[in-house]
């Protein structure tokens, strides 16, 4: 990104925002075990340092760092500690309450931004270097390769998304984190690759691409040098959006059993928690929170590629790129 | 269009079919229910998807079994799959067509108003509330309706109650899956519109609708509007189908046995023909709608021939 794209994205406070936003959930994902966990950061026993120790007995003349808040995602308290039936209100001890295994819900949902900001984050980067790689090389070779990768593309868009993700998740003996990661990028390529080629298709009419030619350079250089960077706005401009369409992907998979497994934290688990409790007044926030925690996250990746967009093709100022939304489109209406 | 069909059933076919330890667990689980179906199972599986012979073969055995009507039965509860999926179709439509109108329903007037006026006080506001109701889980609106209707008495699962089948009662357990359906659509078609209206605002025959002295009224309606109503036709093509193949989530968490159900119960319980079913239906109501769309441009655009002559 050069000053004059930073010097347009930054000129609009939303742009601004969106970013700040993202940037203070990650650095709450990256540290979730600072602000909440039951281990202690540091444990200095016996003359040693411990950095998140296991078992962490403090004796006489011990010392030990913990962190913010004294619970973590995975704690299931015993049976006999317990007050009252589950799922708790929010208390001192718990501020917003626990799920209905006991489990702390500000721990889970501080954990939670881990699973689905890195599932959402992975998952684009894959995605849009895929559909970029695909995208140039279908543009720039055209012939048979253009006719291959458009047609699986072709396929792929108009598969309906949900349903392609449940299937090849379901077939799988056990879904993780990094098969959801993989299902969406490899099945969300296609978006990039479109508008990649577009891109593509322009860029190798331009009398540089053919004053590289005629300089004699290879295709492969041409290619690399000249096509392949001129092509790289429009997939920025996915990336980002890619990102928060990962992450509702990611959640709604997870919500209906087929993306995180159990007992990750996740957003998307989370609400499915709640929606076990659904009419429990005490599980209010475990419905409300981590659906507000995907928005957040949601509505930051986006803002910023609403911004990037504006600012890396200053004529398309305001407007909307259609292809942006007809997958959007299949992907709300699932 | 059909090659596209194509793609999407071999695409299935081919996840499908590469499910990891997918015969065994199939005869474990069968096992474990104590039914005596394994043997007649395992061969139905077998005959279904070509498991005997090579990939090719066994899809182009697979296709010709499609074609000749021949879903297979059900695992679960040995029915066919084809009646299943004509249970399903009507309540998924029931619930997909009213969203539709009523998302192209308010979202004419909204497109309008913003692009009457762009960056004025309407426009911005509404353009802030769409990009809210844009980033927002729809399983986290569910809930949140599901929530707020519990206290209100409405019905917030299944299609009746029980004991009734008054059309009200009906009418009563659709109004949130639809109202959940509804905003997601309305967000879309929204901006949707009001960037092909902003589009349209720009041209040389508004300018020259404005220069003969007509109201703006008449400039917004009748000649920005319906040019910019024409690529709505697309995004209906490409929305109808995506309703139709199953709300997935909408369905599951109100209960309604839609597509949607019909598959997410397929892909829970491994019961494949009912997948490969449900995934057919739902590419060849994809086709169906990218075909209507093609005709309703036809219909609604001159200058667009399907028989290539030109008016």
């Amino acid at each position: 990104m050069n000053g004059a794209v930073w010097s347009r994205f930054s000129r609009r406070r939303r742009n601004l925002f969106g970013l700040g936003l993202a940037l203070a959930l990650g650095v709450q994902a990256l540290f979730a075990d600072f602000i909440a966990g039951d281990r202690p950061i540091l444990l200095h026993k016996a003359g040693k340092l411990y950095l998140f120790p296991d078992a962490p007995e403090v004796g006489p003349g011990d010392w030990a760092l913990w962190p913010l808040f004294r619970h973590g995602p995975y704690t299931i308290p015993p049976l006999a500690a317990l007050r009252g039936p589950l799922p708790q209100p929010p208390s001192v001890d718990h501020p917003l309450g626990t799920d209905n295994a006991g489990r702390d819900t500000l721990a889970r949902l501080l954990h939670g931004a881990r699973a689905s900001l890195g599932v959402g984050i992975a998952a684009a980067a894959v995605q849009v270097s895929l559909g970029l790689a695909l995208g140039v090389l279908a543009g720039f070779l055209r012939g048979w390769v253009d006719f291959a990768i458009t047609r699986v593309a072709e396929v792929l868009l108009s598969f309906p998304l949900l349903l392609l993700l449940l299937v090849v998740q379901g077939v799988l003996l056990r879904t993780t984190l990094l098969s959801t990661m993989a299902v969406i990028a490899l099945t969300r390529w296609a978006d990039t690759s479109r508008l990649v080629r577009a891109e593509a298709l322009r860029v190798r009419e331009m009398p540089y691409v053919e004053a590289s030619r005629a300089l004699g350079s290879s295709r492969l250089r041409t290619l690399l040098r000249h096509v392949l960077p001129n092509c790289l706005s429009p997939a920025l401009v996915a990336a980002t959006f890619g990102v928060g369409s990962a992450v509702l992907l990611e959640s709604a998979l997870s919500f209906l059993g087929f993306g995180a497994p159990e007992p990750t934290a996740s957003w998307g688990l989370l609400m499915a928690d709640g929606f076990q409790d659904v009419l429990d007044p005490n599980a209010r926030l475990l419905v409300l929170l981590p659906g507000l925690a995907i928005f957040l996250a949601v509505s930051a990746f986006n803002l910023i590629g609403e911004g990037l967009r504006d600012a890396l093709d200053p004529r398309t100022q305001g407007a909307v790129a259609p292809s942006a939304f007809i997958t959007s489109a299949q992907k709300r209406a699932l | 269009m059909v090659p596209i069909l194509l793609g999407i059933t071999l695409v299935a076919f081919a996840v499908v079919r590469a499910a990891p330890g997918d015969a065994l667990a199939l005869q474990g689980e069968a096992a474990l229910r104590g039914g005596g179906a394994t043997v007649s199972q395992m061969r139905e599986y077998r005959r279904l998807m070509g498991l005997d012979d090579p990939f090719l073969l066994g899809y182009a055995r697979w296709l010709g079994q499609l074609i000749r009507g021949d879903l297979g039965r059900s695992f679960r509860d040995g029915r066919p799959v084809l009646v299943l999926l004509f249970e399903a179709l009507p309540v998924t439509l029931l619930l997909a067509l009213p969203s539709l109108f009523l998302g192209y329903l308010l979202a004419v007037p909204i497109g309008i108003v913003s692009a009457a006026r762009p960056g004025g006080f309407f426009d911005r506001s509404l353009s802030r509330t769409v990009f809210l109701l844009y980033s927002l889980p729809i399983q986290w609106v569910a809930l949140v309706l599901v929530v707020a209707a519990a206290s209100l008495g409405l019905p917030i699962y299944g299609l009746r109650s029980e004991g009734t089948r008054s059309l009200g009662d009906l009418l009563l357990h659709l109004v949130l899956p639809i109202a959940c359906l509804t905003y997601g659509s309305l967000a879309v078609v929204s901006r949707y519109l009001r960037s092909s209206m902003l589009e349209a605002m720009g041209q040389d025959y508004v300018r020259t609708a404005r220069a003969k002295g007509l109201s703006e009224s008449a400039v917004v309606l009748k000649h920005a509007l319906p040019n910019s109503l024409l690529s709505l036709i697309t995004l209906f093509g490409l929305t109808l189908p995506a309703l139709t193949s199953g709300a997935v989530i909408v369905e599951r968490i109100f209960g309604l046995p839609g597509m949607g159900k019909l598959t997410f119960d397929a892909v829970l319980g491994r019961d494949v023909p009912v997948l490969m079913g449900a995934i057919t239906l739902a590419g060849a109501l994809t086709l169906i709608g990218i075909a209507l769309s093609d005709l309703l441009y036809a219909a609604a655009d001159p200058r667009i021939s399907l028989t290539g002559r030109r008016p």
